[in-house]
């Protein structure tokens, strides 16, 4: 992974995170065996990710119609990149344990190297580490429906909720709901369209990761014949916490991680073909994501 | 703003985003991916001290097939049997359950051995827990590596079994504490207390991830 890449365009479908999210089954499996300190760091990745995937493409022009009926349904795909700083972590040691040189080791996060690390401990014991899944990207789709509008205000759902048919994880299950109001309406001969919005989502993958996010943006839009670029600065705010039953304490952890507040920066374009509409956005929040969406609406 | 304005604004924002080193996500594809999982499984020795003035001389079994339940473990992580790579002994740990009445009761100068298939190896020399009055947490035994050794030896032999298909337990374990001087003298000993063996597991799987 080089430190500069080129950013690409992307694509990917919700059928392609459905057969891929399997993957993350055996999360709970390598969880079992480490504390809660280490499981804090071990998944130190994700709320930085989830929270920049989660708050992406939720508002994709500033243009809210006073009245009348509009709507779209369709699906938005993103994908970040996870921190590249966060392959790997010092691990703390559970009682019974004790590591002949406490301070050289460093073991892989849930986004490093596969190989599991062995680290020596006192007498000839040693104690394992899990490997990591050595994955550069989170990415995620769900279906999108906006409808309005009521006084300049139209409501954003997402939802989806997918029965992985892997009895250790359960299934994955998103529910988003927020309004955007349009702030252009109070005034005469804007240049552009401005609207401003929140966004709340419920994200849970099976029994063992629970987080919310939060979203306030405001998005401006301007039309040019079939092509619309919008640009929005917003705030977002992510808490995740994890359940599990420890193996070797034979207790059940929950471990809530520190909550991720950051600014959020949106420059997308979206290009209205009939009734379809495309649109594709950069983002910087938490981290660096790309989204595309595709739907149709009027 | 003008046509030239917003090109303008764009590209100061590209550049700026270039420059600043960020990464970005590339082109999200499914990859197989073989990782190691790491588990943990522990069992516990318990031992009851009782009625004994001065000298403790007590013994426990484990079956290391049977108590530890690895089987069950490798199964639950979704590991094939063949695939476990390793299984080592990760620590040894100890813990009073129930406190003795005497308030200044104490260990000292024990001995826990372990022994299997007719070779007996001490696990921990001089084990001392100066006050046994209150119930304690988990504390970190210092192990003599030819007791670890024999441990990982049972569980070679084990691992063994496992890829062999091999079921029925038998790998049997006794630990002993022995010459455990228990003071004060005169008034008879009175308390529970446990032993926690912890293994580390590692077995490889194979995934499909998106990233």
């Amino acid at each position: 992974m080089t430190p500069r890449r080129t950013c690409v365009a992307f694509a990917v479908t919700l059928a392609l995170v459905m057969v891929a999210s399997p993957g993350y089954a055996q999360i709970e499996a390598n969880l079992g065996g480490l504390t809660a300190a280490n499981t804090e760091k071990y998944l130190e990745p994700f709320p930085a990710a989830f929270s920049a995937a989660l708050n992406t493409a939720v508002f994709k022009s500033g243009n809210v119609p006073k009245v009348g009926l509009n709507w779209s349904v369709g699906v938005v795909a993103m994908a970040v990149a996870y921190d590249e700083d966060m392959t790997t972590y010092r691990p703390s040691y559970p009682s019974g344990f004790s590591p002949t040189d406490p301070n050289s080791v460093q073991v892989p996060t849930v986004t490093g190297s596969e190989q599991a690390v062995a680290v020596d401990g006192q007498g000839g014991t040693q104690l394992y580490f899990p490997g990591g899944f050595d994955v550069e990207n989170f990415a995620f789709a769900a279906p999108q429906l906006t409808i309005g509008s009521f006084m300049g205000t139209r409501a954003v759902i997402r939802y989806i909720a997918l029965d992985l048919g892997d009895v250790e994880i359960g299934d994955i299950e998103l529910i988003g709901f927020g309004a955007q109001h349009s702030i252009s309406q109070y005034f005469v001969a804007l240049p552009v369209d401005i609207a401003a919005g929140f966004f709340y989502q419920s994200f849970e993958l099976g029994s063992i990761l629970n987080s919310n996010a939060l979203h306030l943006n405001v998005t401006g839009s301007r039309s040019f014949g079939i092509a619309e670029p919008y640009m929005g600065l917003g705030f977002d705010s992510y808490s995740m916490d994890v359940s599990y039953r420890n193996e070797v304490d034979d207790t059940d952890i929950k471990v809530e991680f520190d909550g991720e507040s950051n600014l959020h920066f949106t420059l997308g374009v979206g290009v209205s073909l009939a009734i379809a509409r495309l649109n594709a956005e950069f983002n910087q929040g938490a981290t660096t994501g790309l989204a595309v969406g595709v739907g149709i609406g009027m | 703003m003008t046509r030239t304005r917003h090109w303008v604004l764009l590209s100061a924002f590209l550049t700026t985003f270039v420059l600043s080193g960020a990464n970005c996500p590339s082109i999200p594809e499914i990859k197989e991916r073989l990782v190691e999982l790491a588990i943990s499984g522990s069992t516990t020795f318990e031992f009851e001290a009782r009625g004994i003035t001065n000298i403790l001389d007590d013994c426990d079994q484990v079956d290391f097939d049977q108590d530890f339940d690895v089987r069950q473990l490798i199964e639950d992580a979704g590991i094939d049997a063949s695939a476990v790579t390793d299984i080592a002994l990760a620590g040894v740990a100890y813990r009073v359950t129930r406190p003795d009445p005497n308030p200044q009761r104490g260990i000292s100068s024990g001995q826990i051995t372990v022994e299997y298939q007719g070779t007996t190896e001490s696990l921990v020399d001089n084990f001392a827990e100066p006050v046994v009055n209150d119930v304690t947490a988990f504390k970190t035994a210092t192990l003599n590596p030819a007791g670890v050794a024999l441990i990982n030896q049972i569980l070679d032999d084990l691992l063994n079994d496992i890829n062999g298909g091999k079921r029925g337990g038998g790998r049997i374990v006794e630990g002993c504490l022995i010459d455990g001087v228990s003071s004060p003298t005169g008034d008879d000993t009175n308390f529970d207390w446990e032993l926690r063996l912890t293994l580390s597991i590692v077995g490889e799987i194979q995934v499909d991830v998106i990233g």
